[in-house]
């Protein structure tokens, strides 16, 4: 048996037990990943993915596709260029915002349609557990006395070389020496090996990464995190700085609202579930979900610090 | 080290069951020109969800282990690199294949995967903590030491005068340019090209350079090549005799397959690569390396198999995925609700030892599938080429579109399957490209991120110890020849 | 077929030909790719920046290419072996070929352009498209990878596919 028969059977077996109401959906939905598969976003979406279609959430098989490459742009512009007739979706993140504000896209929030924020994880600092410092204000203390001494592990134009930034202008700006490194994984073993001296990792690589001996300097949030609550945050060290990465659901440009609104449901819908509340469990995550004016205004507040921190730092983004 | 524990999980039966399935759907993935074992997997992974933790992750090891081997198939017949870390095995097995021993050089490649398999899996099981560790350790400036190490290894790949190696291996580093700069992610050199700004993609450029170009120039010979044989059934099967005889070549290749594939993000093709340039360099007779020497499939093999092994290594031990396809692993290990990594051992001891004996099982039914089914196989080579050619055609362009979903690609092929014709009629040798093409990115970015680690300088380059021994070891390779020549000249005076 | 459809010209000449169009042909490249890294900016974290890489291959590829003007690599082709081969057929094949790309580029369905590029194909390299068995290969192996290869990769490998 094929997959999509394999699926579409699965679709009629919904179809006769959920007699669809409206007319939407119709066929089956794909949501592109513009990574890789195997990386955090990816898990999550396939998570949900399958939660929806075990609860026959959606009348129709969703079906994920990853289209990886160009810092996520390959995959963003395929589905901005798709029918905005809620059969294509994308999910993404912090990547799709900064990757217009630095300059690797030529378009942005607007050439798409919130659908959803489906999670949170914001980003720790971290060093060796034998580093000399144990908070980020000591680090940037140090550096600042002996500018272009302290290293970070970042990921140049990327999510981390932004939130850096985000930090240390917080801070009032300290000279860091920038080492490219690329992803989390990557950042740990320039860490790791005693190549840098810092570097940021999502929660959830934080938990995985330290019993090779990481300790956390801060947590780049408002407020400490409940899985983790022996890191402080950045902003009581007096570093106001939140970096936090959410992963949002969009649509093309144009999707009518009574369309996206269906997804919406479903996936707020899907996070309810007992499955759902287990992996971001595990996983560390925060379900943070929001989703119509509320999201806008969330995707918008972040859109805007993005923009201004690529804005000061345009020298360096050339 | 208690050796039972690995074994406890292969006793369970619908274990074994899906290592064998994960395998089998590994080769014949693999040995589909044009379809790849990430493909493959990334394609399971939402089948996986239903089922249990252990099952999913030894079947998609299966396809791992399966896949690699399963490419190795369709290099030796039609010299299509069914993955990219076998287009090292085209270099001697299709020429093997077109002398008319397609099944030896089939048992050999398959006798060789096993041993890679084996060493590499001893590894893993034995040392696959503390040799993880030390990799993890290593540098950008030990990176691209061992990078200009594998690059000197230019010279001596592949036959003609030395400076023709050369310019393959600098048109192959030029290839490797256009696209996001691999530092910075700077967007350079793609002169507004559709599809040039994602970089040339290794997939079309090497089924191009080697497939295509070879089927160019069978259309060129159509009517002097002899006619298909009919061979007779031999015994695909790697005599004692041929392991006994090939010994050091199997355990050096393996130990440097495994050694590449634990190093994150070098990957199977620079392994294969490595050990066939070392084993023409100490072989008797190096000239008859890519005209269907046995050692050089025998090497190839050995190490991209070994690899698979190596590379299992350091997402195991500290959850870092060596390459794509360990990416994808890791994402399988996290929808299951685990994280490789240095609390798996502790957490899910028994994931880790599956893990580990599904490997080894893996490497056994890859063997023993495929050597009983070489025969058959071999005689894919004899099919008129009036559907063989078409055929060929038809599946490049179908493995250049699945790649990466871009039409352009073919195109790309197309004009790399041109330049490989050219390039092979004149005499200019394709090894030394594909080395430049697969090495420059990983040399680019590493000195660019020890130039940034230290401020600009140098320096570090020789004073840090194991930068410095990659180096020298370099410079010797670079001379050994030299003094070889020199040496034996005296000595017939 | 094979009375109209000579060799054109000898073998070691077109040899010739190609060496010295590829030699200029690298020697483009690298004139192209060197002054495209030159307008390239300077490295913001280290010295070298994005156009450094380029420029020194650039460099070696124009370098390496100039001996191939002048120099054969390989030993000349021998002209017994010339006569024999059938560049005209790899030059029709070439022309074939990139009408089918042009066609899927352009987003035609997969199918029909494929049947059609390997049924001809195959006719062409059967040496003789008069015989009915000829036909019946290429007829078969068409729908095969015309059909056979698209429901492979669009509804098990969930590849798309032009069209």
């Amino acid at each position: 048996m094929t997959i999509r028969a394999f699926l579409g059977a699965a679709a009629l077996f919904a179809a006769i037990a959920h007699p669809a109401s409206a007319d939407y959906p119709e066929e089956p939905i794909t949501v592109v990943v513009p990574f890789s598969a195997g990386g955090g976003s990816d898990v999550l979406i396939r998570t949900l993915a399958r939660v929806i279609q075990e609860k026959e959430l959606l009348d129709v098989p969703l079906t994920i596709l990853n289209v990886g490459g160009a810092g996520g742009t390959l995959g963003s512009r395929r589905v901005k260029e798709a029918d905005a007739d809620g059969y294509t979706y994308l999910l993404s993140h912090f990547a799709l915002l900064s990757a217009h504000a630095t300059g690797v896209a030529d378009y942005g929030l607007d050439a798409f349609e919130p659908v959803a924020q489906i999670s949170s994880t914001c980003l720790i600092y971290a060093a060796l557990e034998d580093y000399e410092h144990d908070t980020l204000a000591a680090a940037f203390d140090a550096a600042k006395a002996a500018p272009d001494t302290i290293s970070e592990a970042i990921n140049i134009g990327a999510v981390v070389h932004l939130t850096s930034w985000m930090a240390t202008d917080a801070y009032g700006g300290v000279d860091l020496r920038y080492v490219q490194s690329g992803g989390g994984a990557k950042r740990f073993e320039f860490l790791y090996g005693g190549h840098v001296d810092l570097a940021q990792f999502s929660v959830a690589e934080f938990a995985n990464f330290a019993p090779k001996g990481l300790k956390a300097l801060a947590l780049l949030d408002d407020q400490r995190n409940p899985n983790l609550p022996d890191i402080p945050t950045a902003k009581e060290q007096g570093i106001d700085a939140r970096a936090c990465v959410s992963d949002w659901v969009f649509a093309p440009k144009g999707t009518p609202a009574e369309v996206t609104q269906v997804m919406a449901d479903a996936i707020a819908t899907a996070l309810e579930t007992d499955e759902m509340k287990a992996f971001y469990a595990k996983d560390l995550r925060t379900p943070d979900f929001l989703t119509g004016a509320d999201l806008e205004a969330a995707i918008q507040a972040q859109d805007a610090i993005i923009r201004e921190v690529a804005e000061r730092h345009a020298d360096e983004l050339k | 080290m208690d050796l039972a524990v690995f074994l406890t999980p292969m006793l369970d039966l619908g274990t074994i069951f899906y290592v064998v399935l994960g395998t089998l759907l590994g080769v014949v993935v693999g040995a589909i020109p044009g379809l790849n074992g990430a493909m493959l997997i990334t394609l399971s992974l939402p089948l996986t969800f239903y089922m249990e933790p252990t099952h999913s992750i030894v079947m998609l090891v299966g396809m791992y282990v399966g896949a690699i081997s399963g490419g190795a198939i369709t290099a030796i017949l039609f010299r299509i690199p069914g993955t990219p870390a076998s287009v090292v095995t085209t270099f001697d097995g299709h020429p093997m294949a077109r002398q008319g021993k397609a099944d030896r050089a089939i048992a050999l490649c398959l006798g060789a995967s096993l041993v890679g398999g084996l060493v590499a899996g001893v590894f893993l099981i034995t040392l696959s903590a503390p040799i993880s560790d030390w990799a993890a350790r290593l540098g950008p400036f030990e990176y691209f030491s061992l990078v200009m190490m594998a690059m000197v290894l230019i010279t001596s790949v592949g036959s003609g005068p030395l400076w023709a190696g050369m310019l393959s291996g600098a048109l192959g580093m030029l290839a490797a340019m256009p696209g996001y700069d691999p530092s910075s992610g700077r967007l350079r050199l793609d002169f507004d090209i559709p599809g040039l700004d994602a970089g040339l993609g290794l997939l079309p450029v090497l089924i191009g350079l080697f497939a295509v170009s070879q089927v160019i120039g069978e259309i060129v010979d159509i009517d002097r090549t002899a006619k298909a044989e009919t061979i007779a059934y031999r015994r695909a099967f790697m005599r004692l005799r041929d392991y006994t005889a090939n010994a050091i070549n199997l355990l050096r290749s393996s130990l440097i397959g495994t050694f590449i594939g634990i190093l994150p993000g070098i990957g199977a093709t620079v392994g294969s690569l490595v050990s066939y340039s070392v084993a023409r360099n100490t072989a008797a007779e190096p000239e008859r390396f890519g005209k269907g020497a046995e050692q050089g499939v025998i090497a190839s093999e050995a190490a991209n198999n070994a690899t698979v092994g190596g590379a299992l290594i350091p997402l195991i031990a500290i959850g870092i995925p060596g390459s794509v396809i360990d990416a994808i692993l890791l994402g399988a290990f996290v929808i299951h609700g685990m994280r490789p990594g240095p609390l798996l051992f502790d957490n899910n001891p028994e994931i880790v030892h599956a893990v580990m004996g599904s490997y080894v099982l893996a490497c056994v039914v890859m063997f023993a599938a495929l050597s009983l089914a070489s025969g058959l196989i071999a005689r894919l080579m004899y099919l008129p080429r009036q559907a063989m050619l078409p055929a060929i055609l038809v599946f490049c362009v179908v493995g250049a579109i699945a790649a990466n979903n871009q039409i352009s690609d073919v195109w790309v092929m197309f004009a790399f399957g041109l330049l490989g014709y050219g390039m092979e009629r004149v005499g200019i040798p394709l090894g030394p490209f594909v080395i430049g093409f697969v090495l420059t990115p990983i040399a680019e970015e590493s000195l660019r991120s020890a130039l940034m680690m230290s401020a600009g300088s140098w320096a570090p380059l020789a004073t840090r110890p194991i930068s410095a021994a990659f180096l020298a070891i370099a410079a010797l390779l670079l001379i050994a020849p030299f003094v070889i020549g020199l040496l034996r000249r005296m000595r017939r005076k | 077929m094979r009375k109209t459809l000579r060799p054109v010209s000898s073998y070691t000449q077109v040899t010739g030909v190609i060496r010295v169009g590829l030699a200029c042909c690298f020697l483009g490249l690298a004139a192209v790719a060197f002054i495209g890294a030159a307008a390239l900016p300077g490295g913001i974290y280290e010295p070298l920046g994005p156009g450094a890489f380029p420029q020194a291959v650039a460099c070696a590829v124009a370098l390496l290419a100039l001996p191939l003007l002048f120099l054969r690599p390989a030993p000349p082709d021998t002209d017994a072996q010339a006569p024999d081969s059938r560049q005209d057929l790899a030059l029709f094949s070439l022309v074939l070929t990139a009408l089918y790309v042009l066609l899927l580029t352009f987003d035609l369905d997969f199918r029909p352009a494929t049947f059609a590029y390997a049924m001809m194909l195959s006719l062409l390299f059967s040496g003789d498209w008069r015989r009915g068995r000829n036909w019946v290969i290429a007829i078969g192996l068409a729908l095969v990878l015309g059909f056979g290869v698209h429901f492979l990769m669009t509804d098990v490998f969930v590849v798309d596919m032009p069209g």
